[in-house]
Order: structure tokens, then sequence, then C-alpha cells
């Protein structure tokens, strides 16, 4: 197993570590392309960076919502709200990492019947599904009922919409859905019907700012420094450049289409990271050397890319 | 030793793709010259390639050479995009007698289709990346990569180098801006790249199946003259966005303005001219030649084309014939000016027959190494076959039969398959001919294979319609007795000099002989059956409609599904004689063992059980005489039981026999099915999945019921192009088997 102390000063690789404390390692698999899975493995939450993208002010609207809906009051038979999320945002945004972050959220509440139930909602199978989220819905006497229907695009608002009423009002359950929209149709989206308006929220998330990427950087690379390693604040996010990151991830401010998204970047500091250990596992561990020595050794991001680039080069011939 | 004849035998310019061979004999005529002029000046716009559009008009009359001046452009113009570095998009199409739409369908898109599309869609989303990758400093060097190599993108967006939501992004704002009035046509781009096979074909003009259609967020199909217009503006305009020049080529334009004629309107031109103004717009390059009647009797059209591009096609000259030879067969001094005058009189300056008579001489002058004489040009019209002219024969031919009260329609359709000629007499189609030429014998049985299964097609609602093959190069009528089954067909050699009146004596008796009555009924119905037919039009229209509303009410692109059937496009691989042999082999009658093999399980048990049961009654009578008291009554029941047995037999022959003829009808109809979209030149996968289909039904449901379950997959499954047709001769068959 790689040792990145030696190297870098750090734990494990940031963007994909092998292992975390509470934490199955089957979840971690693939960890840096694909979503958190927060409310099965709660203790994932450090790995969370809110400043990473607008996660931040979902969370604040969704606990807004917690508190207004009854959620959070201790009488445990009070009336709770229902409600639908539309969350909407490019690919790899972290769309499905913000829905899991606020199932954990709700089922940090402590109501009864929190387990969500997955769907996909292709159009191919969409009435399938519902008719399978139904059936789920049925077989849990009461509770909150949660939903998360992932692939869903402009169009099907109405079907999901019914759905969401029907389970109210069959069921007599509070209903919380989260909608995730493809991001195809984030390219002109329209609004949703009037109708539908009324128990629905958006949600957004966005394409990657440098203000994110630095967030983002910083978090991880403070979450797995080895805590006996001494960097000064210049170093801190050895072996990255904050300033090189920040100036070469754009200006874009997130509501443009950017070149690049959370998972993107996430995927790149990984596989970079993990090619550089292999350069420099053999070298003097960094804790001997001087400060001025490390600053010349941090690694470019720009060459990260750029081999990333080569390597797809190579497939192309 | 005699020379190789140099002159073609059949001199028939074509607009085959890359007719490089044909190109290369281009004789600098005026009309030439001046293309070449006209093209050079589009390519040499102050911006880019086609920055400003040209209209080209090309006049002349039969074999004045508008063809070969067209695909000679065509090539000049391909020759000249490459050395700029810029592949040049090309569609050429002739024009039909038929709306614009039809016209599409069955000539424009299929050419359409030989379009590099997926490459020109690749291009376009490697633009849209470009334009993202400079958005931030990590990704700009990318930029240049992808310039240098398109194809790129692919991998790349994949792979997350860039983001494949702000690609597709950047790409709907290029369309946008570039086609702003075509939504659909702006999906069916964006269809290319997500699903290639599926944009591919309904930009082809074939009809996507209602998944397909749903996956790509499109209609089903092209189905209006505007929508039509919109697929043709838009790939002028994504060549102009690539800098790449986009030539439409239009030839016999008499075709297309017939219909207005017929239809004493103008809908068909004014749909052109507008076509016309907005493709100059988006800086594309068209040529549209016809008759000169065609577009004498449309001045206003001709004042669309750009100012002083009119090409005037002149009969030749003598000076021209001179060079003719000089082309075909350098170095041949002895042809003088004596000779070009001899021979330019002879033709009237007609290329064609100019061509078809160098051909002929030139054996007879020992290669023009002796002068041409008198005698010789006497000898060549007497003796040799006339220099064919198939459209003037046909042109000669349709004068002929409206002289005999019937209407004509040049390179019109039926069932989507086009003829060369289509008579009408009381609005209902009576005759239907294609000429070919072919050099071989097996080429030419194959046309008229195709001919004959085209016009089986037709004689489904036109059951007295006649066909007339009409054929030159390697005319041979032994050849041509091709199983024409219950369709009526003549066979004609195009070569003859009474070509046309050979062809009235012989389909006159034919033509005018009393309708069989089933078919006198339909026509004394006729307005019932027109408005039948005005009935389903609306209910199609109106189905469409609600399918259009309710796809636009699904903003819907999502990838396709992948266990969707891909159907190979016809023009990228299938032939003509690999989807004739897999038709021949899918739809061949099986050997009696097979067939018997076939027969469901209840019916083999019935006919085991009586087989059985039968022979052992007869056997016991004939040989257990010891059974049987000697008396009157014990007679009797041996004979009884004998009876019984014969009966049970003769029961059990018959069964089988019923199960055979059911099978039979089973196996007829499945040819029906494969003729159909083999006649269609439909793709070979099709053919496959159809076959299949209809094999399961027999499977499944067994001979008795195998049609009906088999018309029900096939709808299912979007495999039939015509379900009303099929449900039709399905209905007609369950009766038949009742």
């Amino acid at each position: 197993m790689p040792n990145y102390e030696p190297a870098f000063g750090l734990r494990d690789n940031p963007f994909s570590p092998r292992t975390f404390a509470g934490v199955g390692g089957g979840l971690l698999n693939g960890i840096e392309g694909e979503p958190l899975p927060l409310d099965e493995a709660p203790a994932l939450e450090p790995l969370f960076v809110p400043g990473a993208g607008p996660f931040q002010a979902a969370i604040d609207r969704f606990d807004r919502f917690l508190e207004i809906g009854g959620y959070r009051d201790d009488d445990p038979g009070g009336n709770l709200d229902s409600r639908s999320f539309r969350i909407i945002g490019p690919e790899g945004s972290g769309k499905s990492t913000l829905a899991n972050m606020l199932v954990r959220r709700l089922k940090d509440c402590g109501h009864h019947g929190l387990t969500p139930i997955r769907a996909s909602a292709e159009d191919s199978q969409l009435a399938e599904s519902i008719e399978a989220v139904e059936k789920k819905a049925r077989q849990e006497p009461d509770g909150v009922c949660c939903v998360i229907f992932d692939d869903v695009r402009f169009g099907c608002e109405r079907p999901l919409h019914d759905l969401h009423q029907s389970l109210r009002g069959t069921l007599r359950r509070p209903v919380v859905m989260f909608e995730i929209f493809h991001h195809a149709q984030d390219l002109g989206v329209p609004p949703p019907s009037d109708r539908a308006r009324l128990d629905l929220e958006d949600l957004r998330t966005l394409w990657l700012t440098a203000d994110h990427a630095v967030a983002f950087l910083i978090s991880r690379i403070e979450l797995f420094r080895v805590t006996d390693s001494v960097f000064t604040d210049e170093l801190a996010t050895f072996p990255f450049d904050v300033a090189e990151v920040a100036e070469l991830v754009g200006e874009s401010d997130g509501a443009e289409p950017g070149a690049f998204t959370l998972r993107s970047f996430s995927r790149l500091l990984s596989r970079g990271l993990g090619l550089e250990w292999m350069a420099r596992r053999d070298d003097a561990p960094i804790k001997d050397l001087p400060a001025e020595e490390l600053a010349a050794r941090r690694i470019s991001l720009k060459t990260f890319y750029d081999h990333r680039v080569e390597e797809q080069a190579g497939a192309w011939g | 030793m005699s020379r190789a004849n140099p002159f073609p035998a059949y001199p028939v310019a074509t607009l085959l793709p890359a007719n490089d061979d044909q190109d290369r004999m281009t004789v600098n005529t005026a009309g030439i010259e001046k293309s070449e002029r006209l093209l050079r000046s589009f390519l040499s716009g102050p911006e880019s390639p086609g920055s400003q559009g040209l209209l080209v008009a090309v006049k002349g009359d039969f074999g004045t050479g508008k063809t070969h001046l067209l695909t000679h452009a065509e090539n000049q113009l391909k020759a000249r995009a490459d050395e700029r570095g810029s592949a040049a998009g090309v569609v050429v199409a002739g024009a039909m007698e038929s709306r614009p739409v039809a016209w599409y369908r069955a000539m424009l898109g299929p050419r359409i289709g030989r379009l590099e599309l997926e490459e020109l869609s690749t291009d376009l989303y490697a633009q849209a990346a470009v334009t993202v990758a400079r958005r931030a400093p990590l990704s700009a060097g990318l930029a240049t990569r992808l310039e240098l190599d398109p194809a790129a993108v692919h991998p790349l967006v994949s792979d997350e180098l860039l983001s494949s939501s702000s690609v597709d992004r950047e790409l709907i704002a290029i369309l946008e801006r570039i086609v702003p009035d075509a939504p659909q046509v702006r999906r069916a781009a964006l269809g290319l790249i997500e699903a290639p096979a599926s944009g591919r074909r309904w930009f082809e003009g074939e009809r996507l199946s209602q998944r397909e259609a749903v996956a790509c967020g499109l209609t089903q199909a092209i189905a209006t003259d505007e929508e039509a217009a919109d697929v043709v503006i838009a790939l002028a305009a994504i060549h102009r966005q690539l800098g790449r020049p986009f030539m439409l080529v239009i030839d016999e334009l008499e075709h297309f303005a017939r219909l207005d004629e017929a239809r004493s309107g103008k809908s068909n031109l004014t749909w052109l001219k507008r076509l016309l103004e907005r493709l100059e717009k988006e800086g594309a390059c068209v040529f549209v030649a016809g008759h000169t009647s065609a577009w004498n009797g449309h001045p206003d059209f001709l004042e669309r084309f750009s100012l002083g591009s009119a090409i005037e096609l002149e009969p030749l000259t003598a000076e021209d014939v001179i060079h003719v030879v000089e082309r075909f067969a350098p170095g041949r001094r002895r042809f003088a000016e004596t000779d070009a005058r001899l021979v330019n009189t002879f033709c009237g300056g007609n290329i064609r027959r100019t061509l078809g008579l160098l051909h002929a001489l030139y054996d007879r002058s020992e290669g023009f190494e002796v002068p041409i004489t008198e005698g010789m040009l006497a000898e060549v019209a007497a003796t040799s076959t006339r220099v064919v002219d198939p459209e003037q024969a046909l042109d000669d031919l349709g004068r002929a039969l409206e002289q005999d009260g019937m209407r004509i329609s040049r390179r019109a359709a039926l069932h989507d398959l086009t003829f060369d000629l289509v008579a009408y007499q009381s609005d209902c189609p009576v005759l239907v001919i294609e000429a070919k030429h072919a050099l071989f014998g097996r080429k030419q049985q194959d046309q008229a294979q195709r001919f004959v299964d085209k016009l089986r097609i037709v004689n489904q609602d036109s059951p007295t319609c006649i066909g007339v093959f009409a054929s030159s190069g390697a005319f041979d009528p032994e050849l041509l007795k091709v199983g024409s089954q219950a369709a009526r067909v003549f066979w004609f050699d195009l070569n003859r000099p009474d070509f046309v009146a050979n062809v009235m004596t012989t389909i006159g008796p034919a033509l005018h002989e009393p309708m069989p009555p089933d078919a006198a009924t339909a026509g004394s119905d006729r307005d019932d059956a027109l408005t039948a037919l005005a009935d389903e039009i609306q209910m199609i229209k109106e189905s469409q409609a609600s399918d259009y509303a309710r796809l636009e009410d699904q903003l819907a692109a999502p990838g396709g599904s992948d266990s969707e059937l891909q159907f190979r496009s016809p023009a990228m691989t299938d032939t003509h004689d690999e989807r004739r042999a897999i038709f021949e082999d899918l739809s061949a009658y099986p050997p009696l063992r097979r067939q018997l093999a076939l027969i469901s399980g209840p019916a083999l048990m019935l006919m085991t059980l009586g087989l059985g049961l039968g022979l052992a009654l007869l056997l016991t009578s004939i040989f257990g005489d010891s059974l049987f008291r000697e008396t009157e009554e014990g007679e009797s029941a041996q004979a009884f039981i004998a009876i019984g047995g014969v009966i049970l037999l003769l029961a059990t022959v018959l069964l089988a026999a019923r199960q055979l003829l059911l099978l039979d009808r089973y196996f007829a109809f499945k040819r029906e099915r494969l003729r159909d979209i083999y006649v269609l030149e439909r793709p070979i996968q099709l053919l496959i999945e159809t076959s299949r289909a209809i094999d399961e039904a027999l499977y499944a449901r067994g001979p008795r019921l195998a049609i009906g379950s088999a018309v029900e997959l096939l709808e299912e499954r979007e495999l039939v192009a015509d379900h009303r047709l099929l449900r039709r001769e399905a209905e007609g068959s369950a009766s038949g088997a009742t």
C-alpha cells in the first residue's frame, strides 16, 4: 500500500484514500469520482467540503426547511411538512453528494422510516421506477418517506409531482423527495409548472471556480496532513501551490460553463498525486528538508493535467 | 490490330459520387470554363471560403452536357477545397416530380447520408470544446491540440479533462446561433453525437422508431417541406461555421416544376426559391440545372440566381467536335474539320449523339485513319443501334402516352419507390416505366428483378398497373425472363430506333383492356376511397402532431438505449448484391421435411394419433380375422373397423395438408414482408430482424396463428414501414385461413 508520508507528509492520498476511520473499504473504492455516500457512512462527513461549491447555501436552505417543517421539534407526533427538492447542475458538480448530505441531515432528526428509496428516472424506465417506489413506500407502515430520484430529465416533473402527491395522499405520511436532474437538461431549463412549484424547491450546483478548487484542496490536504509534519503557512498545501491552482482553474464564476467540475478536479488531483508518488517513493523523506527546498519540490497542477492529456493522446494514437 | 475504341458506348453522364472517369474526359467548352470561373470566385471570398453564396442556373436542351457540367463543378469544388485543406460538403440529387418532403426522403436525404455527418458533428463538438478549453489557463493548451485533431474531443470529454456539461452547453449555444429557427434540426445534430446511428437515419429521411425518437428528442421523421428545407439550411450553416464550403447540386429541375404545372400551382418552385435565398445567405454554392423549357416558364425564378451566373449550354460547334476527338483519341490528326462538320451536322450539336456517333465511326474509319464519308454516316444511321438517349426516349414515350389520354409523371414516386415514368388514367397509375443501362447480363437481370419487385409492391394497391422495363447496353430478352409471377411486365430494347412505336404497339391492348371487376369497383368507389384516404392522412397528421407536442413537452436529450436496434445506413456498407443474397436466403421456402418439422405440437400429436390409430384399425381388420366371429355381426364389425381406420387415415392426411397450406401461406407472408424491405433498399439488419420476428411468431403460435402474431410483433418492434398495408394484408390472410 503506498505510503504518502515520506514524499508528501500525508497519511494517504487525500482525494482517493484507501482507508478512513469508521468506514468500510468498499465504500471508498473510486471515491475520487463517485458521490460521497454520506447517508450510509456518516463517518465520511469530514471528506465533504461545503466550500467546494455552493453546498453550504443549499444545506442552510434545507436546514431551514427542517426547522420550519417540524422535523427538529421535540414533539415526535407533530405534523411534518412534505417537500420536493430539485438538485440541478452540471455532471460531476456534486449533486448526488449534496443529496446524500441532505438525507444525512434528515436522518439526524431521528424520525422513523428514513431509509431512502432510490430510483432512476431515465425516460424509458420512469413508469416502472414510479411503480417500484410506490410499492416500497407502502411496505413501510409509518414514518417519513424519503425518495431519491436520480437521472431525472426535464419533462418528467409532472409524473414525479403526481407521485409526491400520491404518496402524501394515500400513505398519509410526510414525503421528502430529491430529484437529481440529468446535466443535459440544465441547458435551457424550463420553469416547473405552477402546480408543481408550490412544494418544490430548487438547489443548484455549479462549475468549479478558483475559490471552490482552493477550498477543496486546502480542506482535503489538512485532513490528511501528518500532524508532526512541520509546514509553514506558505507550504500548507504541499505538494500543491494554492496560488498556482487558483490561477490555473480559471476565472469562471460557476454560473457560466467552466472547463472543470468538482469531480474532474478531484480525479485530476488524485491521479496526479498517485503518479507523483510513484516517481518520488524512493526519494529522501521530506521531513528532513529545509523549507526552501520543499518549496522547490512542489509539483505543478499543469504537469498533472498535461500528463492526463498525454495518457489520452496515447489512446488516440 | 484494331485499337480499343476510346469513345463511350453509353454516353450519358450520371450524378454518381466520385465520378472521376467521367470528369477526366471533360472538354473545355464555354459553359465548363464559366463554371470554373464562378467556383474560383466563390472559393476566394474575402473572409473565408463561401463567405458569399453563389447560385448558378444551368440551362440547356437534352444532350447539351448539363449533368456533365454539374459533376465537373462538384469535382472542381472538392479538389479546390482539398487544396485549401478543408473538406467540402457536396449534396447532389436529381429532382423528382413530387412534393419537396417526398423528394427529400427519396433522393436528397440518402445523398445527405453520404456526407461525413459524424465527422461534421465531431468537428463542431471539438469547436465547442476549444471554446471551453480556452476558459481556463489549465486547459488552454488543449485548444491547440483539439484544433489539430478534433476527433480527440471524445476521449478528452469522457475522461473529464473538460466538463462534458460545459462542452454540451457550448455546442448548443453554437447551434442556437447558427440554426436559430429549427429546434428539431438542432436536436438531430446533437443526436449525431449522442446516438449517431439514429441521428444519421433522421438526416437521411428515414423513419425512426418511437423509442429512438424519444431518446433523441426528435420527431420520428422529417414530415414537412419546411423541415426538409431547414435540414439543408442547417447543413450549410454547420459547414460555414466550420469554414468548409457547402454545395448543393440539383439536376433536372423540369421534373420538380412539372408537379406545379400539373397542379396549376407554384408551391414547389416557391419552396425552392426560398431554399435558394436562405442557402445564399448561408454562403452555400448551389448549381441548379434544367431543360431550357423549365427555365423559360419561370423568369422570376431565374432572377433569384446570382447576377451573371446563368450558364446557357449551346449546341456543340465543329471546333468543339475536334476538341472532343482530341480529348478522347489524342493524335488523330487525320480527323479534319470537314469530318467534324459532317459529324456535327449529323448530330445537331448534341454531345450525347456526337459521342455515340464517334464511337460508331471510330470502328468504321480504322480509328479515324481514313476520312469520314457520307456513306459511313448513312451506314451508321441505317444499321447500327441509334445513339441512346434514354431521357429523350422517355420524353418521346411520355408524349405518345399523353396523346393516348394519359397523365404523365416523370421521376415519380409510388409507395416511396421511384420510377422513371408513371402514366395515370383517372388518377390511377396504369403504367410504370424504368429505363436502365447495363453492360453485363447479370446486372441487367438484377435490375429487371428489382423492377418486378417494385411493380409487385405497386400492384398491391393498383392491381391493373403494368410495367415496362427498357434496357440498353447488354439487352438480352432471354436473360430478362425473370420471375414476374402475377405482375404484368414488358421488356424492351431501348437501343431500337422504333422503341416508342414498339412500346405503344405492344402495351396498347394491355393498357386498354377492361379492368378486372374488383378494380372497376374500386374505380367507381374512388370518391369514397379518396375520402377514406384523406381521413387516414388527417389521422396520421393528428397523431404526428400529438407526438410532436408530447416530445416538445419532454425536453429530453438522453443517451440512446444500448439495446435499441441500431441499423446501419444502406449507403455505408450494404451492397445490393449482399442485400439480394440475404433476402433470397431468408425468404426461401424450406424443404418438405423442414416444413413438417414446423407443424405445431397439438396438430402433430393429432396427426400421429390419427396415423397410429388408423393403421391399427386397418391392420386389425385385415389381419385379425380370428378376432371376429364368422357371423354376420362379426363381419359387419370387421368392415366397420376397416372403414374407421380409412377415415382416420384420410383425416390425418387432410390435417397434414391443411398444416402445409397454412405454412405455405405463412412463408408467402414472410417473403412479402422481406420483399418490401428488400425493394425499399432498407438495411440488411432490418431484413434479418424482420425475418427473426416472423419466425418467432411461428415458433410461438404455430402456423394457424403465426401471421396475426407476426403482425403484432412487427408492429411492436417497429419493423414495418406501412402498418396499414400490413394490417390489411394480415386481415385478408386471416379471412382466407378461416
